[in-house]
C-alpha cells in the first residue's frame, strides 16, 4: 500500500494562531509554523501595550492600599487620575470598539467581504482582552460599589471568551464549519482502523489498539465538564506518552522503518479521533453555557459602565484633564 | 431556566454592592455617617471634581475658625483642595491625617520647634491630653478622633509641661518661656538674675544655680527646688563664716562677689578693727600699712613666718604673735641671757625702736656700770656700737667695765701713762678736761714754788711730732731746762747745771749761789762789786742775755 495515503486526512485547521501566546499555552494542537510567528508577534505587541502603563508604576500597584493614596504616583494613577483615567477611557474605548466591530461583522452581511470572520475574531480577542486590562489597572484592584458588578461582569465575559474559545477550538468542525457528532467522529475513527488494517494486515497490534481506544470512549461518555477540561489539558501529555508506548510497541514488529513510521502516524489520528470523541460531549455542553454566560453579562458589563461614566462625569470627572 | 439562575445571581451580587452603589470605597470611621448614596453631595459639588473645601468647614468648623483667623497651619495653605492632603474613599481605618512628619515646617504651624521640641515626635506634644482648645475637643471627641488630630493646643509651655509643675506654683502665672528655652529645662538660660531680688554679681554668676536654690519638699512629698523665697540677704544665708562671727555678720564689709580669697582692700584696712584679732596694733604697729606685716614678700627687718597654709592669703596670719615672728632680731641674741629671755618689750615697745624703755634709771639699776657724770648725758650709741658689732647696736655686755674699754681711743697720754695710772687717777667721771685731781707728789717731781701755780699743760704739753695731741705725763726729764729750755734767760749758758742749784724754787731769787765754787771766787773788793760790774749783758740772736760763762779770770780783761 502507499504509505502517503495515509496522511491523507481532512487539513487540520490551527485555530490557536488566532491567540495571544499566553493563550498559546492552553492550546493542544500543533500549529503551522507560519501561524506561531503570527501569533507571537501578536502576542509581544499585546504584551508590550500592557505593560506600557504597568512597569512605570508597578510599585504603586504593589503598594497597601493606604500607602498608595499618599504615594508620589497617586495623582497620576489613581482612577481619577491623568494615567488612571485614561486608561480607564481607553479599555473601555477598546472593548466597545471590539464587541461592536466583531459583532457587526458577525450578524452584517455588510462586512462579510472584509475579511475572515477568524482574523475579526481575532481582532476582537484582541482588543477585549487588552481592554479589561488596562480598565483593571484603572480600578488600581479596588473593587467596589455598582461599578464592580461592571468589572466582575468584565472578568467573566473574558474568562467565558477565553473558556469558549477554547473549548471551542476543540470540537471537531466539519471544513463549513458545523460541529460533528460522535457517530461521524467514530466512523472517521473506524475508517482510520481500517486504512491501518489494509496497510498492515490485522494484527494482535491493531486489536490492541482498538480495545485502548474503545475504552476511552466508554469513559468520556460520562466526562462532566471540568472533568474535560482538565482531561483536555493532559492531553498533550498522554498523547505524549501514548505515542511513547506505540513507538516502543511497532519497534517489535518485523516490518521496516517506513512503515513503522507509517503505523505509528496513523495511531496517534485514531488516538487523536478517539480523544475529540471523548471530549465531544461535555464540550459541546460547554459551549452550551459559555453562550449563556458572554454576551449577557456583556450587556451587563457595558450598562453598569455606562452608568459608571455616567456618574464620574456627574462628579466632575468628564475628561483625563 | 439556567440562564436566569445565572442572572439572579449577578443580580444579587448587586444586592450585595447597594451599600456602596457609586462610592470608590468606604469613608474613614469618622465620616462614617457620611456614607451612602444620597450624601455625596454632603462633600462634594456637582461638576466639579474633588471635594468642596467649603463643605468641607462647614463641617469641620474649629478648622474653619482657625482659618478664616489667619491662624495655624491650615491658614498657610493656598490650595482650597482638601483632597489634596486627606484622601478619603481609602476605608473605615484609613487615616486621612499622614504627612511627612520629618519635613513638614512646624513654623507654618504658628509655634516654631526649636531645640528638643525638633527632636521629638509629634505625639509626644499631640495628645489628647495636652489639647485645650474646646472646639477641637468637642469636635474631635464627637469623631472619636481626638488622638488623631494636631490641633487644640496651646503654644504657651504649661500646656503641655503643666502636668507636673516642678515649681510647685512658686512661678504661678508666670510663663515658663520667661526662663527656659526649649533645649532643657534643667537650664534656665532666658532669666535674668538681675531682675530678682539678689543680682549675681562676681563668682555669683558662676555659682550652680542648685548650690544655692536647694532642693525642698513640699507637703505631699515632692521634692521640688526652691527658688523663692531663699533667704539670700544676708551673706551667711548661704556661707559659713569661718572667722566664727569675729567681724560680725556683714562680709560685705570685706568681701565682695568676687570672691572670698580677695577683699576690698582699701575699705578692709580702713575698717578692719585689728582688736577683734589676738593683736591689737598699738603705736607704730597702728600707723603701718597691713602690708608691711602682712606681706609675703619680707623685707630685711621683717620676716614673718606664717601659720601653715596661710601663706597664700591675702592677709596671712603669723605663726604666733610675739615681735620675732615678724621682726628680725636686730640685736643677734645678745639678749638671750637676759632676764625673761630675749623679748623686744623688755626695752622696746609698739611707740618705736626707739627711745627704749631701758633708760638711765634701769641702767644704773640693773647694769653694772652706773652712769653718773658725762656719762649720764652721753647716747647709748657712744658705748653700745661699736664696729664689730654692727646691725646689732651692741655691744650690750662688756667684760671689762675700766675707762679703756671705752676710750682706748680717747687716751691722749699714750701707752706710757697707763703703765702708771689709769684715767681714775687723774679724771673723774664729769670731764676729761675738768675737775682733774692729781697728786703731783707721788712723783718724783713735786710741785714746789712756781710749779703749784702753773697749769699742767705749761710742763705736760703736747707732743708735737704726733698728732693725737698726746699730753706727755710720762718719761717727762726732772731736769729744769727739759721745760724751760725755751725761756732759759742763760740761752744754754747753764745745761750741766740745775736751775736750783741757784735759785729758790718759790721765787727763782738766786739764793743758793756761791761764787766761791766757782772758778773765780770772789775776795777782798770783788766782794763788794755789784755783780753787772763784770756780767755783763749781751745780745744774741735769741736775744739779750747776761753773760755768766765763759768769762776770762784774766784782770786786765776787767779792768781795763
Amino acid at each position: 500500500m502507499d504509505v502517503t495515503s495515509l496522511n491523507d486526512s481532512p487539513p487540520f485547521v490551527d485555530l490557536n494562531c488566532l491567540l495571544p501566546p499566553i493563550f498559546l499555552l492552553m492550546a493542544n494542537q500543533p500549529s503551522p509554523p507560519s501561524s506561531k510567528y503570527k501569533m507571537a508577534l501578536l502576542g509581544l505587541i499585546w504584551v508590550l501595550l500592557a505593560m506600557a502603563p504597568v512597569i512605570p508604576a508597578v510599585d504603586y500597584y504593589v503598594m497597601d492600599l493606604p500607602d498608595r493614596a499618599y504615594s508620589a504616583d497617586h495623582e497620576l494613577m489613581k482612577p481619577s487620575g491623568l494615567v488612571g483615567h485614561g486608561l480607564g477611557i481607553l479599555g473601555s474605548a477598546m472593548m466597545i470598539f471590539g464587541v461592536a466591530t466583531y459583532s457587526l461583522r458577525k450578524r452584517s452581511s455588510f462586512l462579510a467581504r472584509f475579511g475572515k470572520l477568524s482574523s475579526w475574531l481575532t481582532f476582537h480577542i484582541f482588543l477585549c482582552t487588552l481592554g479589561p486590562f488596562y480598565v483593571t489597572l484603572h480600578t488600581t484592584f479596588r473593587f467596589g460599589g455598582i461599578v464592580s458588578i461592571s468589572f466582575w461582569s468584565m472578568v467573566a465575559v473574558v474568562v467565558s471568551g477565553l473558556f469558549g474559545r477554547y473549548v471551542y477550538a476543540r470540537i471537531p468542525k466539519s471544513l463549513n464549519g458545523v460541529f460533528k457528532d460522535a457517530t461521524s467522529l467514530l466512523s472517521q475513527q473506524q475508517a482510520q482502523l481500517d486504512k491501518l488494517r489494509e496497510a498492515y494486515g490485522d494484527s494482535a497490534f491493531l486489536s490492541e489498539l482498538e480495545a485502548t481506544l474503545l475504552i476511552q470512549n466508554r469513559d468520556g461518555l460520562q466526562m462532566s465538564i471540568p472533568a474535560a477540561v482538565a482531561a483536555s489539558i493532559r492531553t498533550p501529555f498522554e498523547r505524549r506518552g501514548y505515542r511513547s508506548r506505540v513507538e516502543a510497541r511497532t519497534r517489535k514488529l518485523p516490518t521496516g522503518a517506513p512503515m513503522r513510521d507509517a503505523l505509528l502516524e496513523q495511531s496517534i489520528r485514531c488516538w487523536n479521533l478517539n480523544r475529540q470523541l471523548l471530549l465531544l460531549k461535555p464540550f459541546q455542553r460547554a459551549f452550551g453555557y459559555w453562550h449563556v454566560f458572554h454576551l449577557p453579562l456583556a450587556i451587563i458589563m457595558f450598562l453598569i459602565l455606562f452608568i459608571h461614566v455616567g456618574i464620574a462625569i456627574a462628579f466632575g470627572y468628564g475628561w483625563i484633564f | 431556566m439556567r440562564h436566569w439562575i445565572v442572572y439572579i445571581a449577578i443580580l444579587g451580587y448587586a444586592g450585595t454592592a447597594h451599600a456602596q452603589l457609586i462610592s470608590p470605597g468606604k469613608l474613614t470611621k469618622s465620616h462614617a455617617s457620611l456614607e451612602g448614596v444620597t450624601n455625596c453631595t454632603s462633600c462634594h459639588d456637582l461638576g466639579t471634581r474633588g471635594v468642596s473645601a467649603k463643605k468641607c468647614l462647614d463641617c469641620h468648623t474649629p478648622l474653619n475658625t482657625r482659618i478664616f483667623s489667619g491662624i495655624g497651619y491650615h491658614s498657610t495653605i493656598v490650595s482650597q483642595n482638601c483632597g489634596t492632603c486627606h484622601k478619603e474613599h481609602f476605608g473605615t481605618a484609613f487615616d486621612a491625617i499622614r504627612f511627612d512628619t520629618t519635613s513638614f515646617v512646624h513654623d507654618d504651624a504658628g509655634f516654631t520647634l526649636l531645640s528638643s521640641h525638633a527632636e521629638i515626635g509629634c505625639r509626644d506634644c499631640h495628645t489628647p491630653d495636652n489639647i485645650t482648645d474646646e472646639a477641637v475637643i468637642r469636635f474631635k471627641s464627637n469623631a472619636g478622633r481626638l488622638d488623631q488630630t494636631y490641633l487644640g493646643l496651646n503654644p504657651i509651655c504649661a500646656s503641655c509641661h503643666a502636668d507636673s509643675d516642678p515649681h510647685q506654683s512658686q512661678f504661678a502665672g508666670r510663663d515658663c518661656a520667661s526662663c527656659h528655652d526649649e533645649s532643657k529645662w534643667d537650664t534656665a538660660p532666658e532669666f535674668s538674675h538681675d531682675s530678682a531680688r539678689f543680682p549675681l554679681l562676681g563668682k555669683h554668676v558662676e555659682v550652680a544655680c542648685v548650690e544655692c536654690h536647694t532642693t525642698d519638699r513640699n507637703l505631699a512629698g515632692v521634692d521640688f527646688t526652691l527658688f523663692k523665697p531663699i533667704a539670700s540677704g544676708e551673706c551667711g544665708d548661704c556661707h559659713a563664716d569661718p572667722h566664727s562671727n569675729s567681724f560680725g555678720a556683714n562680709c560685705s564689709t570685706c568681701h565682695s562677689e568676687n570672691g572670698f580669697r580677695s577683699i576690698k582692700r582699701l575699705a578692709f584696712e580702713k575698717t578692719f578693727d585689728h582688736s577683734a584679732t589676738s593683736f591689737d596694733l598699738i603705736g607704730q604697729h597702728a600707723t603701718i600699712a597691713c602690708g608691711s606685716c602682712h606681706t609675703r614678700g619680707n623685707t630685711e627687718s621683717i620676716s614673718i613666718r606664717f601659720a601653715s597654709g596661710e601663706s597664700r592669703k591675702s592677709y596671712p596670719k603669723p605663726i604666733v604673735d610675739d615681735c620675732e615672728s615678724c621682726h628680725v632680731d636686730y640685736h643677734r641674741n645678745v639678749f638671750a641671757n637676759s632676764p625673761g629671755g630675749a623679748v623686744c618689750s623688755n626695752c622696746h615697745t609698739e611707740d618705736g625702736w626707739a627711745p627704749t624703755t631701758f633708760d638711765l634709771e634701769r641702767h644704773n639699776r640693773q647694769s653694772g656700770f652706773q652712769l653718773v657724770g658725762a656719762h649720764a648725758a652721753t647716747p647709748c650709741t657712744f658705748c653700745h656700737e661699736s664696729a664689730g658689732f654692727a646691725h646689732s647696736g651692741g655691744p650690750f655686755t662688756f667684760e671689762q667695765t675700766d675707762c679703756l674699754t671705752c676710750h682706748e681711743n680717747d687716751n691722749v697720754h699714750g701707752s706710757g701713762l697707763l703703765e702708771i695710772a689709769n684715767c681714775e687717777t687723774c679724771h673723774t667721771e664729769d670731764s676729761w678736761t675738768e675737775s682733774i685731781q692729781f697728786d703731783h707728789s707721788v712723783t718724783e717731781f713735786a710741785l714746789q714754788g712756781q710749779h703749784l701755780s702753773v697749769s699742767c699743760a705749761d710742763c705736760h704739753v703736747s707732743s708735737a711730732d704726733t698728732d693725737k695731741s698726746l699730753i706727755i705725763f710720762d718719761a717727762i726729764s726732772d731736769s729744769c731746762i727739759n721745760c724751760h729750755e725755751s725761756d732759759d734767760p742763760h740761752q744754754g749758758q747753764f745745761l750741766e747745771a740745775s736751775c736750783g742749784d741757784c735759785h729758790d724754787a718759790s721765787s727763782f731769787f738766786v739764793q743758793n749761789f756761791d761764787h766761791d765754787n766757782t772758778s773765780f771766787p770772789l775776795t777782798s773788793a770783788h766782794t763788794e762789786v755789784a755783780c753787772q760790774s763784770c756780767h755783763l749783758e749781751e745780745e744774741s740772736l735769741l736775744g739779750f742775755f747776761t753773760r755768766f760763762k765763759p768769762l776770762s779770770s784774766r784782770c786786765e780783761d776787767c779792768h781795763r
